[in-house]
């Protein structure tokens, strides 16, 4: 039993419900209002009916054990109840006023067994559950159709008849009780989406409610007497006929439809059926034919194959034939061309080169017949003529028709020699539009090979290029000769004898002559003396044996005035067109302004390199364009380097640098490069050669070119004792500021230390010093008004303030004198317990809340000690363990006596110390920082220690913050 | 705490005497202070911290207080600025009577609350003089 709330029906279904219990609560209150009574509805059924509503309502959701106890059990009040009210009934239908009429009672009772079997929650009751709910509407029905038609059984009987509310209130429970399952047990062909559902949905109303309405006109007919009673009862029966009729109708229709559609289904298959079965056998025919036109087609094939093969073995042989057909044909042919070519490549050959020669050549022919008319000419003589007449040579003219008048008569005379067999050539200048040429020209003969005289033959060469260039040539000539003269240098020829046969200007001027002619013929015996002129002429005649040059050779030459000039002198051999020598050429250069610089800068150089070795610096000379160094000996000397030896840092140096300086110093050296700035100076450390570093001072000159550093100039200067000396005197003034210092935080402490005291001991005296000043002023004020007794304490606290007083001065100058080393321990044989006990009494006094406690182990009863001293220690140990201990526990005193030593320990559960100040404890007048609330001088510790100190003793302290202290004192013990 | 309600010695008995607070952690100080101002004709409650003196205020109204300075638990100055935000002894006089501090100190005192200073020692009738004067007698 499921889907309930998904159901369409399950929601009117509830709505419906809750208008019920709506219109239920409506009509309870009804009861207080006079009400017609046949609308009015007993109290029990409207409570009936609101629970069953409720129970609905709560059906779906809460179907949870408790609910449906809960459900259960109204259930089975209401079975009792109705049939109760029944028996009542049947018992005497006049007793009971308020009850429940027989009819809602029966109604109920169906209904109520119908929820019982609902909430049983079983399938197979669901049905029978359905049936009662069916009857229960039934009753409801009849009960209603009571009130419709006034059924006169009911209404005889006042009590019979359920009210029209009540009748209409189980009609609708029963409804929606339905409802709830209606997709189950007998309602579930109601709810198919089917024809059948359909029809079953839209026709429950009509077969309600239609016999309803026409029972209800039939006894209206009757009632009013519209018709009689047997018209009535046709008309039930017509309209029921009728409406039957139209269900029969639509039955028959549905199934008709149905099984219409189920036949047309299957005749539809059948016809598919068989069309498939068509289909099949025609694809099997068709594969059959296919297969069989393959069969053919292969054999075909096969024949087509065959005569092929045939038909390319005919072809081959007839390809062969026609190849062999076509090759012979190309013999012949290729053999008639290359007879035919040949024959013409002869011919051209002797027609075409002689032709060609004559057309090409720059040498003008011409060929005159015996009367002097043109026969031939070539392309140079027609240029020629025209380039020099402007006239046309033309095959048949005269040649005097090119020729100038006052020429004919020698030409003549010329040809007339020809025509005796003679060979002329001549020269012969014309002049031309473009200035006088020269030619060269040669008449001859012209005969036939039967050696008969036939004509002139004139070959032309022109000459014109050949005669300039000779005139350029002397021209050249000249210019040599002036450019000779004016060099710099003695030039000079001489002849195998040493005789001067050419001579420049400058070199007989320097031989003191006027003019070259004077000097020549003149050799060098003539002109020096013996000495110098020996060493030429030995020179000369090297030259000439040997036939090597001597070049650049440096002498001194002396005239015979005495002049000495220094020459660089060359003397090359002279060759004629035989390659024999006859002479030789003399160079000499005058270097006696150089030799003379030379010699100063030499003089220089010295005397910079004495200077150099004078100095104690290393001098460099740094080109920084190849990164070549030259040091000078100094580099030797202060880093151990030698000059020559590679060892020495020649290259780039900075690499000798310290690491730790070379970072400052490239980063210096390339700021200055940026900058462009000359004088680089900076101090470094400088690698020796030893590994060791030397402290330098460099003072360099950087040389810019175009903005670049070409070279750096400068010298490093050892500062190594210098700067050692100067660290050194750093360190000690160091030292001395630091000593000077401490000594002034000593002193501070000390006047710090005084305040601290002037303060506190200001305090610590006013306190006690108040109070006396207030009981003398009181004294005083009062002295009548007081009594003996009184006046007594008062002077008593007078007099202990006093000795409060006392006794703090005593600790100040016992702690003064101490330190000044005025105390020395006064040793007595003491009595140990008595003195100790005497203290912690003492203490005990001051103090009510906390107590000391005691505690003793194997103590010695008589030593020797400083009775006052011992005082002070434990004293001011007991009196700070109580001062400080706020929480008021007691104080632990341990004495103990070992072989040679007494321990004192003093333990107490207070404040503790904060480490802090752990350090400066013992020290006077330092207060612990936890503290500053509690009085105190801050002398008692320090009194402590003092005393301990005086008896050879050791103190020590162990603290936790907020937990307590204990301190432990060890003094020697000296026994007789 | 000691509360002491009434003088033995009273002079002005037929007006309501003042009750003065004093706050001092030297009982000699304290015992000696009390008994002047008992018979000055004052009612006396004293208090030997800051603490102390606090408790005594929320316990009854005090005309003035007389207070040290360095005490335990609580000191002088504090006292003095919890008194002085409490809103029913903002305008309660006290006076200062402690060994004397330094310059700036009495200065700071007088800033945070403090009507008088008054050195340690002093004689009687400097005390009373400033008594008088602050309770307006």
């Amino acid at each position: 039993m499921t889907t309930l709330q998904q159901h369409p029906f399950f929601r009117p279904a509830r709505i419906a419900s809750a208008v019920l219990v709506l219109s239920l609560l409506l009509l309870i209150a009804s009861w207080f209002i006079e009400l017609p009574q046949i609308i009015r509805l007993s109290s029990a059924t409207a409570i009936l009916c609101l629970l069953y509503s409720l129970i609905f309502l709560g059906f779906g959701r809460l179907r949870g054990a408790q609910f449906r106890l809960l459900a259960a059990a109204i259930v089975s009040f209401t079975l009792l109840f109705t049939f109760s009210q029944l028996l009542s009934y049947f018992v005497n239908p006049y007793l009971i006023v308020r009850r429940v009429t027989p009819v809602a009672s029966l109604a109920f009772f169906f209904i109520s067994t119908a929820v019982l079997l609902l909430l049983l929650d079983r399938d197979r009751y669901l049905r029978f559950a359905q049936v009662m709910l069916i009857i229960g509407s039934s009753v409801g029905y009849i009960g209603l159709l009571g009130h419709a038609y006034l059924v006169p059984e009911f209404t005889g009987v006042d009590s019979m008849l359920m009210s029209l509310p009540g009748a209409i209130c189980i009609l609708a429970l029963c409804y929606c009780y339905l409802m709830l399952y209606d997709n189950q047990g007998i309602l579930q062909p109601f709810n198919t989406l089917l024809e059948g559902g359909r029809m079953g949905r839209s026709f429950l109303p009509a077969v309600i409610f239609l016999p309803l309405a026409v029972g209800y006109l039939r006894l209206f007919g009757h009632w009013y007497g519209w018709f009689s009673t047997e018209f009535g009862v046709s008309l039930i029966i017509g309209s029921l006929s009728s409406l039957f009729s139209v269900m029969l109708y639509f039955s028959m229709k549905v199934v008709n439809k149905r099984d219409q559609i189920r036949m047309e289904s299957e005749l539809a298959l059948e016809r598919k059926n068989v069309e498939l079965q068509e289909l099949t056998k025609e694809l099997q025919r068709v594969s059959e034919e296919l297969q069989a036109t393959n069969e053919e087609y292969l054999s075909l094939n096969e024949e087509l194959q065959a005569s092929n093969e045939e038909v390319s073995a005919n072809n081959e042989q007839l390809t062969a034939l026609n190849d062999q057909l076509h090759q012979a044909n190309k013999k012949i042919q290729e053999q008639s061309h290359q007879l035919v070519q040949q024959k013409q490549r002869e011919y051209d050959l002797s027609e075409g080169s002689l032709r060609s020669i004559l057309q090409n050549t720059d040498h003008s022919y011409l060929i005159l017949n015996t009367d002097f008319t043109l026969r031939a000419f070539n392309r140079a003589a027609a240029e020629g003529v025209y380039r020099n007449t402007g006239k046309k040579l033309l095959m048949g003219s005269h040649i005097f028709d090119f020729m100038e008048a006052s020429t004919h008569q020698n030409f003549l005379e010329i040809l007339i020699r020809v025509r005796k067999g003679e060979k002329v050539t001549y020269v012969r200048d014309v002049p031309t539009p473009h200035g006088k040429k020269w030619y060269l020209i040669t008449a001859s003969p012209v005969h036939t090979i039967d050696n008969e005289f036939v004509g002139y033959c004139l070959a032309t060469v022109d000459q014109t290029e050949l005669r300039q260039s000779q005139a350029e040539l002397s021209e050249e000539r000249n210019l040599l000769r002036i450019i000779i003269d004016h060099l710099p240098l003695n030039v000079y020829v001489k002849d195998l004898q040493s005789r001067k046969t050419l001579a420049n200007k400058a070199e007989y001027e320097y031989l003191g002559f006027a003019t070259e002619e004077e000097l020549l013929g003149k050799s060098d015996e003539d002109l020096y003396p013996t000495e110098s002129s020996t060493i030429s002429i030995e020179e000369d005649q090297d030259v000439f044996k040997t036939g090597r040059s001597i070049i650049n050779k440096e002498t001194i030459n002396v005239r015979k005035d005495g002049k000495k000039t220094y020459f660089l002198i060359s003397k090359i051999p002279l060759y004629n067109g035989s390659r024999e020598i006859m002479g030789l050429v003399g160079l000499s250069y005058d270097i006696t302004p150089r030799i003379t610089a030379e010699h100063k800068l030499r003089e220089l150089n010295d005397r910079f390199t004495l200077l150099s070795r004078a100095t104690n610096d290393a001098i460099f000379d740094w080109d920084y364009v190849t990164h070549q160094g030259i040091w000078n000996h100094g580099v030797e000397t202060i880093f151990g380097y030698f000059v020559a030896n590679k060892l020495a840092p020649v290259t780039e140096w900075t690499g000798y640098v310290h690491p730790e300086d070379q970072v400052k110093t490239r980063i210096q050296l390339f700021r200055h490069f940026v900058l462009r700035k000359p004088v680089w100076t900076m101090r470094f450390r400088f690698q020796c050669a030893d590994g060791t570093y030397k402290h330098v001072l460099n003072r360099a000159f950087i040389i810019y070119s175009a903005g670049k550093p070409i070279r750096i100039i400068g010298a490093l200067q050892d500062v190594t004792e210098v700067t050692v000396y100067r660290q050194n005197l750093e360190r000690l003034v160091a030292e001395r500021t630091k000593e000077l210092n401490d000594a002034l935080n000593a002193e501070r402490e000390v006047i710090e230390m005084k305040s601290r005291f002037i303060s506190i001991a200001s305090h610590e005296f006013r306190t006690p010093l108040t109070t006396i000043s207030l009981t003398s002023g009181y004294l005083k004020r009062y002295e009548t008004k007081i009594d003996a007794a009184h006046r007594l304490k008062k002077l008593d606290l007078i007099d202990k303030q006093v000795s409060h007083m006392t006794s703090l001065l005593d600790d100040v100058l016992m702690l003064g004198k101490a330190e000044a080393g005025k105390i020395f321990a006064q040793w007595e044989l003491t009595s140990l317990v008595p003195l100790i006990e005497e203290i912690v009494d003492e203490i005990q006094l001051a103090s009510d809340q906390i107590k000391v406690k005691t505690q003793w182990i194997s103590v010695p009863k008589l030593i020797l000690m400083d009775p006052k001293l011992f005082h002070n220690i434990l004293a001011n140990l007991l009196t700070n363990a109580i001062k400080f201990s706020p929480s008021g526990r007691d104080v632990e005193l341990t004495v103990t006596g070992e072989y040679d030593h007494l321990i004192l320990g003093v333990k107490d559960y207070g404040m503790g110390i904060p480490s802090d100040d752990v350090p400066t404890l013992f020290e006077p007048f330092q207060r612990g920082g936890n503290v500053a609330s509690i009085q105190g001088t801050g002398l008692g510790l320090s009194i402590v220690k003092k005393s301990v100190e005086l008896l050879g003793g050791t103190i020590r302290v162990t603290s936790t913050l907020g937990e307590g202290s204990e301190f432990v004192v060890t003094l020697p013990i000296k026994s007789e | 705490m000691q509360i002491q309600t009434f003088s033995e010695n009273h002079q002005h008995s037929a007006i309501m005497a003042k009750l003065i607070l004093v706050v001092d952690d030297t009982p000699d100080l304290l015992e000696g202070l009390r008994e002047f101002l008992q018979m000055e004709g004052y009612e006396v409650v004293s208090a030997t911290n800051g603490q102390e003196a606090l408790d005594v205020l929320d316990a009854m109204p005090v005309d003035l207080i007389i207070t040290d300075l360095l005490m335990p638990v609580m000191d002088g100055f504090q006292l003095i600025r919890s008194v002085k935000q409490r809103d029913d002894f903002r305008n309660t006089p006290i006076i200062v009577f402690s060994a004397k501090p330094r310059h700036e100190n009495v200065e700071t005192l007088l800033q945070i609350g403090a009507s008088k200073f008054v050195s340690k020692p002093s004689d009687l009738e400097n005390i009373l003089l400033s008594v008088k004067e602050l309770i307006h007698e």
